[in-house]
């Protein structure tokens, strides 16, 4: 087994001094998919947002470990350029910052150097060919006006552009069309090779189809109550939570 | 040096009683005063004809009558008293590149601007640079008819009737204390006069010309456009222009004629103990168009609010300001108009930022007479607040006596989203990137209407002002 | 008693030119005659959990109205009808006061103070009616305090004739948690100067105005709203729609004023006039004042004649321009009249309103 990519230890993380996550644990090697399920309001979300380091909640304690490195108590842009890539559910709106000079700049800051104007166009180009977006989007303000499938897009296209080693999609495809969650699949397959890794929240089996699904995690009552195989996404999909979560119980947890 | 601050201290008290019965006292004039003597002696300096002499003495009358406003940014910095400093440029007034502060030069380095450059900017010399600059502009638009001239050098042409008919016709002496004080002392300046069908197809840019020594402190911007013509005119740069005296009254009137169109850019950035009084105004006649592109990131306390008069049918104008206030500045700026004539249209979108204890201010008046049957007028501003020492007001007003029109305002403030800045930072950028960036994207609707290099410029200053913002 | 202040005085002053500092000075609170104001034809009726007292309460000085310091102490000191109120528990009734100029009584100099208790919730409505020919005075100065968790509505419904004059000064302070509403129906008189402030000053405090005008005839109508925010999490809501006919004058300032410590805070101002004359003047002085980084502030205005395709559509469904207008009047008046809590006067709002409509001209 490679070395962890990620390495989430005992995390404690609250809101507005609301305990969501106790107890947390999370190992993620290079080249894994793993998907993350449970109930709404268990903090999957949560677990994103922290890892991500949304300075909204607080990390009680445990830690994030991250490449080798404690990313515990770093802020959002340090651990983006160590190559940690969260999805949002609901993309900001920048206005005036139109959505190629926005990559560029993201680009430049991740990969510490700026990235040439041309060679970046037609990466770019290709890119959003690839996820079916209106070359014309290139020009829009970020997310601004745009619809919901396009903003996922555009985090997909984000997620091309910035070659993260961690990518996580938090819900990447609700409100999606069938065939927009096709082309948002599309996109993950782009993205992953084996030195990267991906934690996908989902309640949405679609989004999976043609990815090799390594682990399935059941999170519940603040930390990870069951780790399963990808034939568990089938099960939850059919059953609901509520017969795993009765068999983690069984097994004590 | 006492024997100043006595005086001073009886002179204050004197001034308390001036601005209610000023009439009485108007012809009690203290040696630091201006008299009729310095202004008849700058008219003879100049060479004046006999017209302006008299003008600039009128101007002196009104100046010494009008009392100074009751309403806008403090002026109590500003030594009213001394006026005569300002107006007489005298040897200690030469400023050496030596003097400059240092923020203005780590400025020109942090913008990449020349050595030889920067202290041409700093309003000393390098005269003879900016004369060569001036006269390649001269060349290409001379082949179209147009003047463009010092405004002193036009007074002597056969131009001399067309200007003594515009002269101050549209922002009279008797408007404000600091237009008549410009109707006395007006120094420099330009001259533009574009023939009737003439389109000006590149921007002609005053900055230039602002350079000697003292030149930019009272300067006279005429600009004729007649019937059809078309030009885009400049005024200022985005680097910071130092003066030693701390006092900016000019002027610019803009006559736009019958279906012309003018469009006048500013990006001011004077050094942060100028007092900036501008008085500009334009107007258009049937069919014309006047269109402002205004930054204003420097100075200690700004006044600037620029006035169209929609005479004709049909004119229409176009403001799109942005401000930029900073630690000690109090930047009071917006526009006017004044819709005279049936299916007029103005349009005003600005933007405010204040930061580290400034004071950013939009103020505005849109008066639509009776006559302006159909006319429309939209108003937006928005306000950025960057911290909570900062402060930011919008004073809008709306006279409205025609009832067939249709007025709308709107106006917004608000902070940098902590979400969006996480956001972005989820992305890679720092927080001061991200922080600057949002600003960035809030000036972008102003940005786009400047000129490439104006832009770029614009956004390095937004991204100067911006750093160090944090924490 | 001389005033030198100017009465509705903008927040923050601008060009002297555009006249909106202030005021007109023709707009001025009249003298107190030699024989004083006279007697008032007033009456009241309490609501269950409301009792009258007969010292103004401290809880409700200190604040001053949007007409000013000056005109406050004027009415307070020179009042011909005092009287002040205690409000303690929820009421679902209203207590009505009303007011009458009649030949006998033209002239109603009248304080009002409204204490709301700690978690209490009260109505009050304010009917002020004249005979049509008189020309009368009726000044008055509403106090409000509304303790932690109090909600206060006051409805306030001015039928005047178009001879009579009003000044109208409202003072709020809104505690924690506490609401004060207003709804504000301004019909009639050739003067009208009216000015509502609020004091957010704890957190969580909210301040409603609803308003609507109609001025026609020579009228002025001056008014000057302000919400001053320094507590958290406060709220301000101001709407006015007006309508103005004839020669009207009308001036609306309406401002939002976030200070230092108003973090979260919120405000949202609005006025939509409908112009139905060539001659009226409308002037309009919304400002948003902010020394506070972490507010939200908004503000909307617009004027205009109604929409002539609205009025052709309606013309296309049978209605001829006289009902188109009423239909559209009503339309712009009825989020405030509907807050109205009492039928019968719904009801005499919207005869007034008919009244005056029928008066009014069309201007093709």
């Amino acid at each position: 087994m490679s070395q962890a990519l990620l390495n989430v230890r005992d995390l404690k993380v609250a809101v507005e001094e609301k305990t969501i996550l106790d107890g947390l644990n999370l190992t993620v090697c290079p080249g894994e998919i793993h998907v993350l399920m449970g109930p709404n309001g268990a903090g999957k979300s949560t677990l994103a947002a922290a890892i991500m380091g949304d300075p909204r909640y607080t990390i009680e304690g445990g830690s994030i470990e991250f490449d080798g490195e404690d990313l515990t108590d770093k802020a959002a842009d340090v651990r983006a350029r160590k190559g940690i890539f969260l999805s949002f559910q609901t993309p900001q709106e920048i206005p005036g910052v139109s959505l190629e000079s926005f990559l560029r700049t993201a680009q430049g800051a991740v990969q510490g150097k700026q990235p040439k104007v041309m060679t970046f166009r037609r990466a770019l180009a290709e890119k959003m060919e690839l996820l079916n977006m209106d070359a014309a989007y290139a020009e829009r303000y970020l997310n601004v006006g745009f619809s919901g499938g396009e903003k996922k897009k555009a985090e997909i296209l984000q997620l091309l552009t910035l070659q993260p080693k961690l990518a996580m999609l938090d819900e990447t495809d609700s409100g999606l069309d069938v065939d927009a969650v096709k082309t948002v699949a599309e996109g993950i397959k782009a993205y992953h090779n084996e030195n990267n890794a991906l934690l996908i929240i989902t309640h949405n089996a679609k989004i999976l189809e043609g990815l090799d699904v390594n682990y399935v995690h059941v999170l519940d009552d603040h930390h990870i109550v069951y780790t399963g195989g990808p034939e568990l996404v089938e099960q939850i999909t059919a059953h609901g939570f509520a017969g795993i979560l009765k068999g983690a119980d069984e097994h004590g947890g | 040096m006492a024997d100043e601050v006595k005086k001073t201290q009886v002179e204050d008290i004197d001034r308390s009683f001036y601005d209610f019965r000023y009439e009485v006292n108007a012809s009690f004039q203290t040696d630091a005063g201006l008299t009729p003597e310095i202004v008849k002696q700058i008219s003879e300096e100049k060479n004046d004809p006999e017209w302006m002499r008299e003008f600039r003495l009128k101007s002196l009358e009104i100046y010494n009558r009008t009392p100074l406003p009751n309403w806008g940014p403090s002026l109590e910095g500003l030594n009213m008293d001394g006026i005569v400093t300002y107006v007489r440029p005298n040897t200690e007034m030469q400023a050496k590149w030596a003097d400059v502060p240092d923020d203005i030069k780590n400025t020109f380095e942090r913008l990449g601007i020349p050595e030889a450059e920067r202290a041409s900017l700093a309003g000393v010399g390098a005269q003879y640079d900016s004369e060569v600059v001036y006269h390649n502009v001269k060349k290409e638009v001379l082949e179209q008819g147009v003047v463009y001239t010092d405004l002193e050098s036009a007074l002597k042409s056969d131009h001399a009737e067309r200007i003594k008919e515009h002269f101050m016709h549209l922002v009279p002496p008797t408007d404000h204390k600091f237009a008549a004080l410009h109707g006395a002392v007006w120094s420099g300046g330009s001259y533009v006069y574009v023939p009737k069908g003439v389109s000006v197809e590149i921007p002609l840019q005053s900055y230039f010309r602002l350079n000697a020594p003292g030149a930019g402190q009272f300067e006279h911007t005429l600009i004729i456009v007649e019937e059809g013509a078309y030009l885009h005119f400049i005024e200022g740069c985005s680097a910071p222009k130092y003066n030693v005296a701390n006092l900016h009254a000019g002027c610019v009137e803009i006559y736009v004629g019958k279906n012309a169109r003018v469009r006048y850019s500013t990006i001011e950035n004077w050094s942060k103990n100028m007092y900036n009084l501008n008085t500009k105004r334009a107007v258009c006649e049937a069919g014309g168009t006047i269109e402002w592109v205004s930054g204003s990131f420097g100075s200690h306390t700004s006044c600037l609010y620029p006035m169209s008069v929609l005479k004709g049918e049909g004119a229409r104008m176009e403001f799109t300001g942005i401000t930029f206030a900073g630690n000690g500045q109090d930047l009071d700026t917006g526009a006017q108009v004044i819709h005279a004539a049936p299916n007029t249209s103005s349009h005003i979108v600005t933007k405010s930022i204040a930061k580290d204890g400034g004071v950013s201010n939009f103020r505005s008046a849109v008066a639509v007479t009776k006559d302006a049957k159909n006319s429309k007028s939209a108003v937006s501003c928005e306000s950025l607040m960057l911290d909570e020492r900062s402060r930011s007001d919008t004073i809008p007003v709306m006279d409205i006596a025609c009832d067939r029109v249709d007025v709308g305002h709107e106006a917004k403030i608000g902070r940098i989203s902590e979400e969006a800045v996480f956001y972005l930072m989820s992305r890679g950028l720092t927080e001061e990137d991200a922080r600057a960036l949002i600003v960035g994207g809030f000036a972008e609707p102003i940005a786009k209407e400047l000129p490439l290099e104006y832009a770029v410029e614009m956004n390095n200053l937004i991204h100067l002002e911006m750093q160090g913002s944090i924490g | 008693m001389n005033t030198t202040e100017l009465l509705n005085a903008l927040p923050v002053t601008t060009w002297n030119h555009l006249r909106v500092n202030g005021a007109p000075k023709e707009a001025n609170l009249p003298e107190r005659p030699e024989s004083g104001w006279g007697e008032t034809n007033t009456a009241y009726e309490l609501s269950d959990g409301v009792r009258c007292t007969a010292v103004l309460p401290q809880e409700c000085t200190g604040e001053y109205s949007g007409l000013g310091k000056e005109a406050d102490l004027r009415i307070h000191t020179e009042a011909n009808f005092s009287r002040f109120f205690l409000a303690e528990g929820v009421s679902e009734g209203i207590t009505y006061l009303r007011e009458k100029l009649d030949a006998q009584h033209p002239n109603a100099v009248t304080h009002t103070a409204i204490h709301a208790k700690s978690g209490s919730k009260v109505t009050f409505v304010q009917i002020i009616q004249s005979d049509p020919e008189v020309e009368g005075l009726s000044a008055s100065l509403t106090q409000i305090a509304a303790e932690p968790g109090a909600d206060v509505t006051l409805v306030q419904l001015q039928l005047l004739s178009g001879k009579s004059k009003r000044y109208n000064g409202v003072s709020v302070k809104v505690a924690r948690d506490a609401r004060v509403k207003i709804v504000r129906a301004e019909l009639g008189g050739n003067i009208v100067v009216t000015g509502a402030r609020a004091m957010l000053g704890k957190t969580a405090g909210a301040f409603d105005l609803s308003a609507i005008y109609y001025g026609d005839g020579d009228s002025i109508l001056d008014f000057n709203d302000v919400a001053v925010h320094t507590g958290r999490d406060t709220h301000s809501e101001m709407h006015t729609a007006g309508v103005l006919a004839d020669r009207c004058r009308k001036t609306l300032r309406g401002t939002i004023d976030f200070r230092r410590g108003a973090v979260h805070a919120v405000g949202h101002e609005s006025e939509d006039v409908l112009l139905f004359s060539p001659e009226v003047r409308h002037r309009a002085a919304p400002l948003i004042l902010c020394t506070e980084e972490n507010v939200e502030g908004q503000h909307a205005a617009s004027a205009g004649r109604l929409d002539e395709n609205v009025l052709y559509y309606l013309a296309s469904r049978g209605l001829d321009p006289q009902q188109a207008m009423r239909l559209m009047v009503d339309a712009r008046f009825a989020p405030v009249v509907d807050q109205i809590p009492d039928k019968v006067l719904r009801d005499l709002v919207r005869a007034s309103l008919e009244r005056r409509l029928e008066h009014a001209q069309i201007l093709g």
